[in-house]
């Protein structure tokens, strides 16, 4: 029997042998998901290429650094299919790189939905930019070197916190406290946090499923919606 | 008093100037129908060069007109467009 080498998080769901119920749906989460990111990025460069839309380019960039985390995803489960016992000294540092990445893509894709989308600052700020990056990294390396994998949780319990708040500061006026695209970004937000906790863990295969579909069915409303408004 | 233009807006209406004037127009004339500061005016005309939204011409007199571009015509085209996308997607707060 093949002994199990370290590796920065259990993976038990997938080593030695992946169960094919599982590979497959980690394949067409994989390939529908990236495929309505792409859509979603590909639509809105017209729009973002005429206006140079501060909003804009943080809508596409979160899509962008989505597309990469499931990149990273993926590479990370295609390294342990080639190489299940994770022993190679050839396949290891790759599957860290890509599990560091798919840490570091997942971060920057929700402090690119939360600044763009919910907190709106007005003012120009290319600083925040190489803040959040800075940010990113110092987390990624937490969650990967110090497994500490309830950071994702807690970020992502402070960044919404504070988003609720800072909408209802910002937006007190309105008549409609939370607008439809709010709560879908807060939902998207919810669902790619707990993706990113469960895929560090193993849990059961059909609450995976029910995560999967929930995030799948997000995606894909902010999909069909850029393609109603930019027809 | 009206509520405060942001920037889609402002360049929305200072190309549409531009084209309901049969597509050239002379720069103090534009300043005069856009409704901004001299100030305001002389840093969102840089930003409509270069962003190549405007060129510059001269008529048959010599003087200086300012026409749009096809990327001037093509804002125009999807201003509406464009804004159903930000408002639905409240991409609103950045400019």
């Amino acid at each position: 029997m093949i002994e199990q080498a370290p590796f920065p998080f259990s993976f038990p769901g997938f080593a030695p042998h992946p169960p094919v119920g599982l590979l497959t749906l980690e394949i067409l989460y994989f390939i529908i998901g990236i495929t309505l990111c792409i859509i979603t990025f590909l639509k809105t460069k017209e729009v973002y290429n005429l206006t140079k839309h501060k909003g804009i380019f943080y809508f596409r960039q979160t899509f962008i650094f989505f597309i990469l985390a499931y990149i990273m995803r993926s590479v990370f489960l295609a390294m342990l299919m080639i190489n299940p016992s994770s022993a190679s000294m050839i396949f290891m540092p790759l599957h860290d790189i890509a599990l560091f990445l798919l840490i570091y893509f997942s971060f920057m894709a929700l402090f690119s939905l939360t600044y763009g989308t919910l907190w709106q600052p007005n003012k120009e700020h290319y600083a925040e930019d190489n803040l959040l990056n800075g940010i990113a990294v110092a987390l990624s390396c937490l969650v990967f070197f110090g497994r500490y994998e309830v950071i994702p949780i807690g970020l992502g319990l402070c960044l919404l916190v504070y988003s609720i708040i800072k909408i209802y500061l910002t937006k007190v006026t309105r008549k409609i406290f939370f607008t439809q695209m709010n709560v879908l970004y807060i939902l998207l937000f919810i669902f790619w946090i707990c993706n990113l906790v469960l895929f560090l863990q193993e849990i059961d295969f059909g609450i995976k499923i029910g995560f999967y579909a929930v995030s799948l069915v997000l995606f894909g409303i902010i999909t069909h919606r850029v393609f109603k408004r930019l027809k | 008093m009206g509520k405060k233009r942001d920037k889609l807006t402002l360049i929305f209406d200072v190309l549409n100037v531009i084209r309901s004037n049969k597509n050239a127009i002379k720069p103090t004339r534009l300043l005069r129908y856009s409704n901004l500061s001299s100030q305001g005016f002389l840093e969102y005309y840089g930003e409509l060069l270069n962003r190549g939204f405007v060129q510059e011409n001269k008529n048959e007199k010599g003087r200086k007109t300012i026409s749009l571009t096809d990327k001037g015509f093509k804002f125009l085209e999807k201003y509406q467009m464009i804004r159903g996308f930000i408002d639905d997607f409240e991409l609103n707060g950045m400019m």
